[in-house]
């Protein structure tokens, strides 16, 4: 008899967490939308894409992040020192952590199943928390603007109130932000495909422009169509970009149609109903969140020099296709016994970003590890939709350098400073 | 970095006489106006941004306040 009071008392107790927990989060509103419940299987399908990448992510190891230095982000130059993985075949934790996080997506699998919201929910939060950390604390060179959206989408879905309205003003705003990276020679005459040895994918070299130009108008006036009342307008919409993500996939493949096109067709498709415009106390962080991005997206941009040559606030915003980089690096090495050595690093594919920052990261990584160099000197030569090698950076020292992540680098060249150009770029590819 | 990519800049691009890669006949003639189409983007993506201000918050305020006040 006495179990039986403790019993209701922990059922009354886990249904009031319960009750707490679906206020807090509006989970209410996946319960009761069949929108939000269709949103919700497809971001966990983009979580087994992102983390099957994530299970094999060489600069999440320790041992990956020794044998290449890649970047850490500028915000956070020390992300190495709080690495705690070891990849195949130096260890198993990577790949360990990673089934655990596939068993709790199948998890969430069943629970969708059963109509269990509230813990599906609460399960998501795990797989979301890790992306998160993983692409924006402890590596900077694994992310791409894919991981961008996903997070996105997840964080409306998880943690806002009226999520289907933000859901959906957040993929058109995030079209429309993109343009802001496309105003430029790259995209406005269309040099950076003219200047792939293979073009833009089903197109003659003449007609370029003619389609970069839609794209810009399509994403910066077209995106908001789709939130039109008026159906044939937002049937056009839908039409086009579930087209652009298609064709787009030829040269990014599956990974970002994967993540956009099944949430933009659950959004705009025939599911689609006009959501209001909310405007009360709940619809705040919402529109704090569209603010944030707006702003992110112009870090770049006000920091002083051309973004697309010096890189410099790139990633802090949308950058997909920003400019087609080529790149040279070299840098010459003395140590004390006297021996020199050159390193140079060069790079041909238009979507490999040939950041300074990067680069200098790995040669001050170096100087870190070897306490034997004396000196390190250091030029880059970066060339941008084809256009000449502008030699950007030319340092006596590169040891002795430092990198600000939120404003202009003194040591970086931008177009204002005049830099040598050194020489002039064939076409290259989108590899 | 690959070998390819270093043999395809080091082989060509810093000799003395290249020229940038060939623009289309379409974007030569597009060049001399490129200041004037970005500075015409940007007015698009500002007016837009101005007319969606509009749209969903001021409108959809004023017509609370306008409705809450007669």
């Amino acid at each position: 008899m006495e179990c039986i009071p403790t019993n209701h008392a922990g059922a009354y107790t886990a249904g009031v967490m319960k009750a707490w927990y679906r206020h807090l989060f509006s989970v209410q509103e996946i319960e009761q939308s069949l929108v939000l419940q269709w949103v919700f299987g497809a971001t966990l399908f983009s979580y087994f894409i992102a983390l099957s990448r994530l299970s094999g992510a060489v600069p999440l190891t320790i041992e990956g992040f020794a044998q290449s230095a890649p970047a850490c982000w500028p915000h956070f130059q020390t992300c190495y020192e709080v690495l705690f993985l070891h990849g195949l075949p130096y260890g198993y934790s990577q790949t360990t952590l990673h089934m655990l996080f596939m068993a709790v997506l199948i998890g969430i699998v069943y629970l969708i199943f059963k109509k269990e919201w509230v813990y599906a929910h609460a399960l998501l939060i795990i797989p979301f928390v890790w992306h998160v950390v993983a692409h924006l604390f402890l590596s900077g060179s694994i992310s791409g603007n894919y991981d961008y959206y996903l997070i996105l989408f997840a964080g409306v879905l998880l943690f806002f109130p009226h999520k289907e309205f933000f859901l959906k003003l957040a993929l058109v705003w995030f079209y429309f932000l993109s343009t802001v990276i496309k105003i430029d020679a790259g995209w406005i005459l269309g040099t950076y495909f003219s200047s792939l040895k293979t073009g833009l994918p089903l197109s003659p070299d003449w007609a370029i422009p003619l389609y970069t130009n839609v794209v810009i108008a399509m994403e910066m006036v077209g995106a908001w169509f789709l939130l039109s009342t008026v159906p044939w307008r937002q049937r056009v919409a839908v039409a086009f970009f579930a087209f652009f993500h298609v064709y787009s996939g030829i040269l990014v493949e599956y990974r970002y149609p994967a993540t956009v096109l099944p949430t933009l067709l659950i959004l705009f498709g025939p599911l689609y109903r006009h959501t209001p415009v909310p405007l009360d106390r709940p619809s705040i962080p919402g529109w704090i969140l569209l603010g944030l991005l707006l702003c992110m997206q112009f870090v770049a941009p006000l920091i002083p020099g051309d973004e697309k040559l010096t890189l410099e606030g790139n990633k802090y915003g949308l950058y997909m296709f920003e400019a087609n980089h080529q790149c040279v690096s070299t840098a010459r090495i003395i140590s004390s016994s006297g021996k020199e050595e050159e390193m140079i690093w060069a790079n041909y594919s238009a979507r490999n970003r040939c950041d300074p920052y990067t680069a200098w990261f790995a040669l001050k990584m170096r100087c870190k590890n070897n306490s034997t160099i004396t000196s390190m000197s250091w030029t880059f030569d970066h060339s941008v939709n084809g256009g000449p090698f502008l030699r950007i950076v030319d340092v006596p020292d590169a040891c002795a350098l430092e990198y600000q992540p939120f404003t202009h680098n003194a040591w970086i060249k931008s177009y204002t400073d005049n830099p040598q150009i050194i020489g002039y770029p064939l076409e290259n590819y989108y590899d | 970095m690959t070998n390819e990519g270093v043999a395809l800049i080091s082989t060509s691009p810093l000799q003395e006489g290249n020229s940038p890669v060939q623009l289309t006949a379409v974007q030569e003639f597009l060049l001399p106006y490129l200041p004037y189409l970005e500075s015409a983007w940007w007015m698009v993506f500002f007016c837009t941004l101005l007319y969606l201000s509009f749209e969903y918050v001021v409108k959809p305020l004023w017509h609370r306040w306008s409705v809450s006040h007669h």
